[in-house]
């Protein structure tokens, strides 16, 4: 009597559909070009593990999440041109919402950018400032004799 | 603190831009009817040197940094609205000419940083002055940075729940209210002693020899 009962209980198991958690992977290991933004904060130091997404040229949402590396830097490999958004964010309010425009070669267009050094920085700033103060204190003179 | 553009949606910045406008406006107008030619160099290099002040950053464990912002410094000196107006010509140079600090962020910076943070400056000078003015000082500078910290952690963190796409994902600022209260907040006080240590010196060293100003005033007449 249970002969039967487990022969017929072991093909439903054999042929029922059931979901697998473990599907095999395949993978593989290859070089690429890929284009780095890293960031860092005006002393030099790198804005180390943050949040950041990466949005392909018209598209409404990232191709990759994330979070930047040790050095600050976010890596990605562009499979289009054009004009690709790389937004990084703290939990503290820090970060860009930057466009790398990408080229036909998928290289970033123009090549390296930076920005204005700290020293740059603070001249251009300090000089402006104190122009703007002495066109502001020309006026009051004139006004006031 | 510099919020950068990209964080914060339109139903935060326009509205801001609007009530800073009139803020501004109201400011230059008592600048113009105010503001001497005595004044204005000292006003002159106090901002240059909140400006060279808020590119020094120290690294903080956590991996942020921060920088003092002198707004108890400017505003104890020179009262609460030349305190705005010259915070907010600092944000506006570095949102254009460096890119730090956002143009559409501008007016919250503004806000935060030159309005409220010179409003609790002042207050804080106003409350302590008379039992000491040293620790009237150093408090100026505390709250004047805690208070902007405070404003700034609360505008953020109401970004995901102002602007949000359908499937609820954040479409600006991700973070809500109980991580960038820690988050902004904590390291400022800290900041705040530096700010506070900053508006002491200033206040003993910088200050015209006359009587301290009534809160919002400012010692504008040498």
């Amino acid at each position: 009597m249970k002969r039967p009962f487990l022969m017929a209980a072991g093909c439903a198991l054999l042929l029922a559909p059931a979901p697998s958690p473990a599907h095999g992977l395949a993978h593989a290991v290859t070089a690429g070009r890929a284009v780095v933004v890293t960031l860092t904060y005006d002393d030099g130091s790198p804005f180390s593990f943050e949040s950041c997404e990466v949005t392909p040229p018209a598209a409404d949402k990232p191709s990759q999440v994330g979070r930047t590396d040790r050095l600050g830097r976010v890596v990605f490999l562009p499979d289009r041109p054009g004009d690709w958004r790389v937004r990084v964010v703290s939990e503290d309010g820090h970060g860009a919402d930057l466009t790398v425009p990408v080229d036909a070669a998928l290289l970033p267009a123009g090549g390296p950018v930076a920005g204005p050094s700290r020293f740059a920085k603070l001249v251009t700033g300090v000089s402006v400032l104190f122009g703007i103060f002495g066109l502001v204190a020309l006026v009051i003179t004139r006004r006031r004799p | 603190m510099h919020v950068p553009d990209g964080f914060l949606g339109p139903q935060t910045y326009l509205p801001a831009y609007g009530v800073a406008g009139v803020m501004w406006a109201a400011g230059l107008r008592r600048l113009r009817a105010r503001l001497d030619a005595a004044t204005l160099p000292r006003l002159a290099v106090v901002t240059a040197a909140a400006f060279v002040l808020m590119m020094i950053t120290v690294p903080l464990p956590g991996g942020t940094t921060v920088h003092v912002a002198g707004i108890g410094m400017l505003a104890v000196l020179f009262g609460v609205w030349n305190a705005f107006l010259s915070l907010s010509l600092v944000f506006l140079l570095q949102a254009l000419l460096f890119g730090d600090g956002g143009v559409t962020a501008l007016p919250v910076n503004a806000l935060a940083m030159g309005l409220v943070g010179s409003l609790a400056a002042v207050g804080a000078y106003g409350l302590l002055r008379r039992w000491s003015r040293d620790a009237a000082l150093f408090a100026a500078g505390w709250a004047g940075t805690v208070a902007a910290a405070l404003v700034m952690a609360g505008v953020l963190g109401l970004q995901p729940l102002l602007s949000h796409a359908p499937d609820g994902s954040p479409l600006f600022f991700p973070f809500g209210w109980k991580t960038t209260l820690p988050a902004v907040v904590l390291p400022h006080l800290a900041v705040g002693v530096a700010d506070g240590a900053l508006a002491l010196l200033a206040g003993r060293f910088l200050a015209p020899r006359t009587a301290p100003a009534p809160p919002g005033r400012g010692p504008e007449a040498p």
